[in-house]
């Protein structure tokens, strides 16, 4: 007998810092429980995103009346409230609710995105849908393509830039296999790129034949990355009718945590960015932005509309509405709401629950926003979009604020806190020796996670329209070194310091150092391993004839940047100096780390100039928890994790080769909310800057 | 910052040495046939001529009058004499002769000058270079500068479809210069950060802010250390030298990219084109009896020779020509076969239909069988009858998109197809008499594709079977990189004998499928596999924790993983496994096909050769490389 979900369940106590916080889920719950809106509900007294700090100048906050009309007309279809239903695909989500949200559109006038799932045959004739064109073409045929009434092609996630897609096997029951049109119970592989749109005159090929095909309006789907006011304006170039943004933090029901934590930039940068971009090009008339990652409710979406989007997307707060707890495993099929969980009949979910209780939510969201409205002293919604000049901010940078171009108090003084070691990741690595996977949520610095240092203000380049991802499983990623003018080739830019570790300890990265064919440090020679030992003497390095030490030593190979506090600085200055006076491809510029919070770490100091780190070993010792069964294995672990999680970022990135394209290569990094002074010091921009 | 990753269309055109000067107006009108490609936000042209001068051609945009320019350039020692003014659109163009003393040196401080204070730039320096450039479609820029009537040894043209917000002034369009190199380029360079650091570090201080400028320059000081081909092969990431790659680690290109560079050293020229590892962005190859050409597609090389040959570049390879040595790098190992096809009595023809066009052609006719002639880059065909039983017959060289989404229509083509051929294909049969673009087959489910040539980088990709739907793919002839990646159903087999040239990364993410492939394919070439030193490094690490023993190092540790992985101890796996991931390396034999095998292609093939006039049958009872997933 199938266990039927039809009510809410309690949500668990959250045991690390999330974005979506008990009070957002109650919010949202109360307004899909009620149908009415509960007042202006303002997140940002706990958040820390940019969006956060802004607010509508001469707004009171309290709910007075919800008579403006929230009314518009989208490329043919009249909605009730500037709002979509993000892209949740059919095997993502357990089917019911793909037909929940589906007939909830219909209702509430909105319209929903059917990610690349393929269709149900219960919504193949729901008008309110736009069907998914993406990298693998799931479900994808002729007629699938004519359904509905618009086009998306996915391009990229805000949660995942450049990643492609994996539903293991064992989800891929037969009812998916149809309607996705593979085989079934065999991996449903997504491929990062499409291999047919590598460029935007490969995109705007892709859009002419969709249209000569159907006639619909297509759309164009991308993560907020480091170009995203140019990619838009491409976009725009390229024929499509409008582009659908994704920030930072978006959800979604798989993700690499190392991608999700450090690739992408804030939406509400992307959005104002775009706008302005494409009104200075006369490309803003015709087209349309869709807003969408970390949307909570009415208030955030009006800032997004008055920073420039015409619509904003909720995909979280929509399936919070529908009863999700934010457990965070979709992607190991056994959801307790039943949302996402494998179709095996065993739990299923109530679609008329669903349907209800997002209709409700929508209702509630719709009046919150005509409320915000009618104290902005605005009848219609429509004369929202754009209206930058009603918004203000306080404590973001300077960067922020010139992207934004808000008034804003600026607050340039950083704000460190102590470094806390993320031990779930690390302590997940080692054991398990896979790139840890997380769905659902939004955890990273600066915006949730405290910051401790420079490069937790970072964000890294995902890759897009005009330089495709590269799929580091399947093709060929280099993420080897050649350091000492060539002398030394290491398989990664990371070399462990073994020499304070406990003896069996120190032994393990011996042999897990040999195993992947790298270099390791150590105080003095360990027999049999001799071949590879790089001798720590005081702060000296030395291998034969090579030697490293701290920077303004003579004779040497390159310079150790050691652990302080503002560690970047060092590394950056001396990089800039090193090009200026033009020597600096005679040295290697190695940085020796205390503290690593994950991969994305290496990649920064990559970026900031450093040929390769050295990791002190504590990090890995720490990560054991007292556990020392099976060290070899761990070990490896360690090490391979941390390569393939490197080859993930580079091929998210779109590079292929690690030492040439990354080192120094301060393009593929932005500030977010970053003290503008340290911006210009080491030579990166803010995010959603042109 | 500006950023401008450029969509765009190429072209390139040298002459053999006992040729006839290239009119300028051939060559404006092939770049005008992919206007498609590129926008009315900038063209251009670069032009050489060998024998023309030994003085410098100086032109530089500005924003000032003629003695104020005259004055910039009189302060570094230069004295330019009878300038003379040309408008390129919203910018000025002021253009003059001189003659250079080692003081090369001074036209980098000019230009870093001018730029900094933003108010211009130096955009050709040559001898023998001319560069014309400015922000319209090709026909524009060409009228204004007078293209149409130029003639030179070697022509470079681009239109350029910018992915950057300041399309309007000139400053951005291709070509881009650096004394006598210029280059036009179609990608998105993922290293620019950092080969504009290496630039920074040689001492270069000013940068319009693109991709393309930020090559020109790059390929210009890795001539002052190195020969041509050590340059080309140092940027292009075919250098092996591991002293060279160390120091010259900010010289290499990344990201997608195809580009054509034209290079005067003095006493010849060179045609160059360059394009990334796994090809992402197109290129076609050719010559005739009078010149080399390089395109984006091979309409703009047939629209100047209809008969010329014409052939596919490998990924990640370079080609060169000379003017006066001929070609020095074919960029292939494919043999060249031409396949040249016309038909006079056809129901349409094509030569007069917009590129994207034809299947209201089609459509209008209302009848089964139809044949069309002079097909020329064509696009979309099909797209707006997928489904149907209709049989059309192709004479000439359609362009991408043919027949995606195809749904039971039988299609022949006479002529080479371009990119993108059978997107999600669901039924019916496409024969090509002839060679398939890239990215061929894609996500094919269901239905036959017949190929006389050879096949292009990631065919079959995501090919995929389910239900009582199953693809088949036969090739006669070889493939590029990356065949059948992720496959996940259906059949290929490729008739490569042991001669043609096949690629590398064949099955690799296969999880279902097979692939027959005739010629013995090195075993190294299947899937993605760490390379032979970390094998090694695995197994002597194997040893030292005594898993394996010392014999079994020895005999393995010049051998690949495909050969090792199975004979290894079950904990020795567990350790290797992790160094591959699930999905990365098929099986590999080389056998005969067994019955149920045969059974399973006999008919496929006699169907084959009956309609591709081969004769492959003949090898069914021989040895084949079978390639399947590992899981």
């Amino acid at each position: 007998m199938a266990n039927i979900v039809d009510n809410f369940i309690n949500v668990p106590n959250q045991k690390e810092a999330d974005f979506w916080t008990d009070r957002i889920i109650d919010h949202i719950r109360e307004l899909a429980y009620t149908g009415k809106p509960t007042g202006i509900f303002n997140p940002s007294d706990s958040g820390n995103r940019i969006l956060d700090k802004i607010y509508f100048k001469n707004m009171p906050l309290d709910l007075r009346s919800t008579l403006a009309g929230t009314e518009i007309n989208f490329k043919g279809l009249e909605l009730s409230v500037p709002l979509y239903l993000g892209d949740m695909s059919f095997g993502a989500l357990s089917g019911n609710p793909n037909i929940a949200i589906a007939r909830a559109a219909e209702i509430t006038k909105t319209f929903a995105g059917t990610g690349e799932g393929g269709l149900l045959p219960e919504i193949r004739d729901n008008r309110r849908i736009y069907v998914q064109w993406a990298s693998a073409r799931f479900g994808v045929d002729y007629k699938t393509i004519n359904s509905g009434s618009g086009i998306v092609i996915k391009i990229g996630q805000g949660a995942k830039p450049g990643i492609g897609g994996h539903l293991p096997a064992g989800k891929v029951t037969e009812k998916i296999s149809r309607a996705r049109r593979i085989p079934e119970n065999i991996d449903a592989i997504s491929p990062a790129p499409h291999h047919d749109i590598y460029s935007i005159e490969d995109l705007s090929q892709r859009i002419e034949a969709l249209k000569i095909a159907t006639g619909k309006p297509v759309f164009v789907k991308v993560a907020a990355t480091n170009y995203i006011p140019y990619i838009v304006t491409g976009i725009a170039r390229s024929g499509a009718d409008g582009v659908i943004i994704d920030g930072q933090g978006a959800g979604t029901g798989a993700t690499p945590e190392v991608i999700r934590d450090n690739l992408g930039i804030p939406i509400e940068l992307a959005v104002a960015s775009s706008h302005d971009a494409l009104v200075r090009e006369n490309l803003r008339d015709k087209f349309r932005i869709i807003a969408a990652g970390r949307v909570t409710g009415a208030l955030d979406a009006a800032k997004l509309y008055a920073l420039g989007a015409d619509v904003v997307s909720m995909g979280t707060a929509i399936l919070i509405s529908m009863g999700c707890i934010m457990v965070r495993k979709c992607n190991l099929g056994f959801c307790p709401t039943a949302l996402t969980n494998k179709i095996d009949g065993k739990r299923i979910y109530d679609v008329d629950f669903g349907i209800n209780n997002i209709v409700n939510f929508i209702t509630g969201f719709r009046l919150e926003l005509a409320g915000i409205l009618d104290n902005l002293g605005f009848n219609s919604i429509k004369e929202l979009t754009g209206r930058k000049d009603l918004l203000a901010a306080k404590n973001i940078s300077k960067g922020a604020a010139d992207v934004l171009k808000i008034h804003a108090e600026s607050n340039s003084t950083i704000m460190l806190d102590d470094f806390k070691p993320n031990k779930k990741y690390l302590n997940e690595i080692i054991t398990k020796g896979e790139v840890p996977i997380t769905s659902m949520g939004s955890t990273a610095s600066p915006e949730v996670a405290r910051p401790s240092r420079i490069i937790d203000f970072l964000r890294l380049d995902g890759a897009q329209v005009t330089r495709p991802p590269i799929d580091p499983y399947r093709e060929n990623i280099d993420t080897s070194f050649y350091l000492a003018h060539g002398r030394i080739k290491i398989p990664m830019p990371v070399i462990i310091d073994a020499s304070s570790e406990p003896e069996d300890v120190r032994s393990s990265l011996y042999w897990a150092s040999m195993f992947t064919g790298s270099v390791i440090v150590d105080k003095s020679y360990k027999k049999g391993f001799k071949k590879m030992t790089i001798l720590k003497n005081g702060n000296l390095l030395v291998k034969n004839n090579i030697r490293y030490g701290p920077a303004g030593g003579h004779g040497l190979d390159g310079f150790i940047i050691f652990p302080e506090k503002y560690q970047e600085l060092r590394l950056s200055d001396l990089d800039i100096n090193l090009k200026n006076n033009g020597t600096r491809y005679n040295f290697d510029l190695l940085v020796y780390l205390n503290n690593l919070r994950n991969t994305g770490d290496i990649i920064k100091y990559l970026a900031l100039g450093a040929d390769t780190i050295i990791l002190n070993g504590g990090i890995f010792t720490d990560a054991l928890n007292n556990n020392y069964s099976n060290l070899n294995e761990k070990a490896l672990n360690f090490l391979i994790v941390i390569r393939r999680e490197l080859a993930l970022i580079a091929g998210a990135m779109g590079v292929s080769n690690l030492q040439y394209s990354v080192t120094g290569n301060r393009e593929l990094m932005r500030g977010v909310n970053l003290d503008i002074d340290i911006e210009s010091r080491i030579k990166v921009d803010e995010a959603g800057s042109l | 910052m500006n950023y401008s990753p450029s969509s765009c269309g190429l072209l390139g055109v040298l002459r053999k040495i006992d040729s006839k000067k290239i009119c300028g107006n051939n060559v404006a009108n092939s770049l005008e046939l992919i206007k498609y490609r590129g926008s009315d936000k900038g063209s251009g042209y670069a032009a050489f001529n060998l024998d023309s001068n030994n003085y410098y051609t100086i032109k530089t945009f500005f924003n000032g009058t003629e003695d104020e320019i005259k004055k910039i350039f009189a302060e570094k020692g230069i004295y330019p004499d009878n300038v003379t003014f040309e408008d390129a659109g919203n910018t000025k163009s002021y253009c003059f002769n001189v003659s250079l003393y080692n003081n090369e040196d001074a036209l980098d401080e000019i230009n870093d000058e001018l730029w900094i204070n933003g108010s211009g730039r130096i955009y050709s320096a040559g001898k023998s270079l001319n560069v014309f450039k400015g922000v319209g479609f090709p026909a524009d820029v060409a009228r204004a500068f007078n293209i149409y009537d130029k003639e030179a040894d070697m022509w470079l043209a681009h239109t350029r479809q910018p992915t950057n917000s300041p399309g309007n002034y000139p400053y951005w369009s291709h070509p881009f210069s650096s004394f006598n190199i210029a280059i036009v380029h179609n990608g998105d360079i993922s290293s620019f950060g950092a080969n504009r650091e290496f630039l920074i570090s040689r001492g270069m201080r000013s940068f319009v802010g693109t991709d393309s400028e930020v090559i020109a320059f790059l390929f210009r000081e890795l001539l002052r250390d190195f020969d041509l081909i050590t340059a080309v092969k140092i940027m292009s990431n075919n250098c092996d030298d591991p002293v060279i790659k160390y120091k010259y680690r900010g010289a290499v290109l990344d990201g997608p990219y195809t580009l054509i560079i034209g290079y005067d050293s003095g006493d010849d020229l060179y045609m160059i084109c360059l394009t990334d590892k796994t090809k992402l962005r197109p290129v076609i190859l050719g010559s005739d009896e009078n010149n080399y050409y390089i395109a984006s597609e091979e309409n703009q090389i047939r629209n100047i020779n209809k008969n010329a040959t014409v052939w596919p570049m490998e990924p990640g390879s370079y080609f060169i020509a000379s003017m006066k040595k001929g070609i020095i790098s074919h960029g292939t190992r494919h043999k060249i076969t031409d396949y040249v096809y016309s038909y006079n009595d056809a129901d349409i023809d094509a030569s007069s239909v917009k590129y994207n066009d034809l299947d209201s052609h089609i459509m209008a006719l209302n009848k089964h069988d139809i044949i069309i002639s002079n097909v020329l880059g064509h696009r979309y065909i099909g797209m707006k009858f997928p489904a149907g039983n209709k049989h059309i017959k192709l004479y000439g060289n359609p362009g991408n998109c043919l027949m995606n989404l195809n749904y039971n229509h039988d299609v022949d083509v006479y002529g080479n197809v371009a990119d993108d051929c059978c997107d999600t294909m669901t039924g019916g049969t496409i024969r090509i008499h002839g060679n398939a673009g890239d990215v061929f087959g894609q996500a094919f489910q269901n239905g036959k594709i017949f190929v006389l040539g050879n096949v292009g980088n990631r065919s079959g990709l995501q090919m995929r079977a389910y239900m009582d739907y199953k693809p088949v793919m036969i090739i006669n002839g070889g493939f590029a990189d990356y065949l059948g990646e992720y496959m996940s159903g259906g059949i290929i087999i490729s008739f490569a004998n042991n001669n043609a040239y096949t690629g590398k990364y064949i099955g690799s993410g296969m999880i279902g499928g097979k692939i027959i492939i005739r010629k013995k394919i090195n075993k190294k070439y299947v899937g993605l596999q760490p390379s032979q030193e970390y094998v090694r490094s695995m197994l002597m690490a194997l040893r030292k924790a005594s898993i394996i023993d010392n014999d079994f190092y020895i005999s393995m540790k010049n051998k690949n993983i495909i050969d090792i992985f199975d004979k290894l101890p079950d904990e020795a796996k567990k350790y290797v496994r992790k160094m591959m991931s699930k999905h990365e390396i098929p099986s590999y034999e080389y056998r005969k096909l067994n019955q149920d095998e045969i059974q399973e292609v006999r008919n496929l093939i006699n169907e084959f050769d009956s309609s591709m006039g081969t004769k492959n049958i003949k090898y069914l009872d021989s040895k084949f490389t079978v390639i399947t997933p590992r899981y």
